[in-house]
């Protein structure tokens, strides 16, 4: 019985100094691939066509304006949702008007083949179909209404559409 | 007592984890969509085999039998994370396609199994054999998997497309083809072993 204890300790002490080396070597690679994937969330998905992209902040937060031979042509929001597995995180691209030019999922956790589908590229396709549908629509147009869900998948679709509606909305208030 | 290298070999068709054994279906069916990710799950898969066979066989007579089980897992899910942890630093497209069934390698049937079948009842260097050939058949095994599904349910293989005017039956790449797949697939192992056996001992 004491036995056990200490051989099942031992193992678990080793395991976490083993697995503690481990975090802080790869901590800064994955916090550098985190900072591409924000980039080219950025540059691709989110506020697309500009060619220089400034950092500013505002009470809620950071948020990035994009210009394009000097003149400003959007604005890049943080949006974080509460999806069905965890929260998910986006970048939210609109132009001077508050109208959507595009979003962009930075992290998920949502189930494989349901909620994961917000992210889903369908075969032949350049970008999820489902984000597709938020480009061009203004802050009245985000409900499920005028955006198709993803079958099987209600909670991940709303959580989306309401937090980019809400990120939009208080961005457009407080600026 | 059997040879070394039947040891490792048997992994590979006769003792095939994933179409003898028929262990760890759960990952096989869900990551072999496409060869490039068949591949990367096999290899970080047989990672995490080889080296808990390892470090499980090496400290067999220290485990209690009746804590063995928390014992293995522990071992096991301290490797499957610093697989985890490797893939997002180094290979993050690859982290991201395989996705949850990362994390999920620790209860990969296949790698408690030869835990509790093999390795704590092993010396380490039959262990690591049989982690290694283990490990090569169900990388091996998904290579199948998805090269069949990758062909025919989008028409490439790693990503390069095979004919320019297959139309692809997209249902090879949802789960009917991959029980599809699978079954035929064991049925195929199974008569290669039996005839094999028939050949060796006369009919059995």
């Amino acid at each position: 019985m004491f036995r056990s204890t200490v051989v099942l300790t031992t193992i678990c002490v080793l395991a976490a100094l083993t697995l503690g080396t481990t975090y802080s070597v790869t901590k800064p690679l994955i916090a550098n691939q985190e900072k591409k994937e924000r980039r080219r969330a950025l540059t691709q998905k989110a506020l697309p066509g500009a060619d220089e992209y400034k950092q500013r902040s505002f009470e809620g937060g950071e948020y990035y304006e994009g210009y394009r031979n000097g003149e400003l042509i959007g604005y890049a929001l943080f949006a974080e949702g509460d999806g069905y597995s965890g929260k998910i995180d986006m970048l939210v691209g609109i132009d001077r008007e508050g109208i959507i030019k595009g979003v962009g999922i930075l992290s998920q956790q949502e189930t494989p083949g349901l909620g994961d589908k917000c992210a889903e590229i369908r075969p032949g396709e350049d970008r999820p179909w489902f984000l597709r549908q938020f480009k061009g629509k203004r802050r009245s147009e985000l409900d499920l209404e005028n955006i198709e869900a993803i079958t099987g998948a209600t909670i991940t679709s709303e959580a989306i559409i309401k937090s980019v509606k809400k990120t939009v909305t208080e961005f457009l208030e407080k600026k | 007592m059997k040879s070394l290298s039947h040891e490792f070999k048997k992994g590979i068709l006769l003792e095939n984890p994933t179409f003898a054994l028929i262990l760890g279906l759960c990952p096989t069916l869900a990551v072999s969509t496409s060869v490039k990710n068949g591949l990367g799950m096999g290899l970080a898969a047989t990672f995490v085999l080889l080296s808990s066979n390892i470090i499980i066989s090496s400290i067999r007579n220290f485990i209690p039998y009746k804590i063995r089980i928390p014992c293995f897992i522990v071992v096991i899910a301290t490797f499957v994370t610093i697989v985890e942890l490797l893939l997002k630093a180094y290979l993050p497209g690859l982290s991201k396609a395989l996705g949850i069934f990362v994390p999920l390698i620790v209860v990969n049937c296949i790698i408690l199994g030869r835990a509790e079948a093999f390795a704590s009842k092993n010396t380490v260097v039959r262990s690591l054999l049989d982690g290694l050939g283990m490990g090569i058949g169900f990388t091996l095994a998904l290579l199948i998997i998805s090269a069949i599904r990758e062909i025919f349910g989008a028409g490439t293989i790693f990503g390069f497309t095979v004919s320019a005017s297959y139309q692809p039956a997209v249902i090879m790449i949802l789960a009917p083809g991959a029980l599809l797949t699978l079954g035929l697939l064991i049925g195929l192992c199974n008569w290669l072993n039996a005839s094999s056996r028939r050949r060796r001992y006369g009919s059995f």
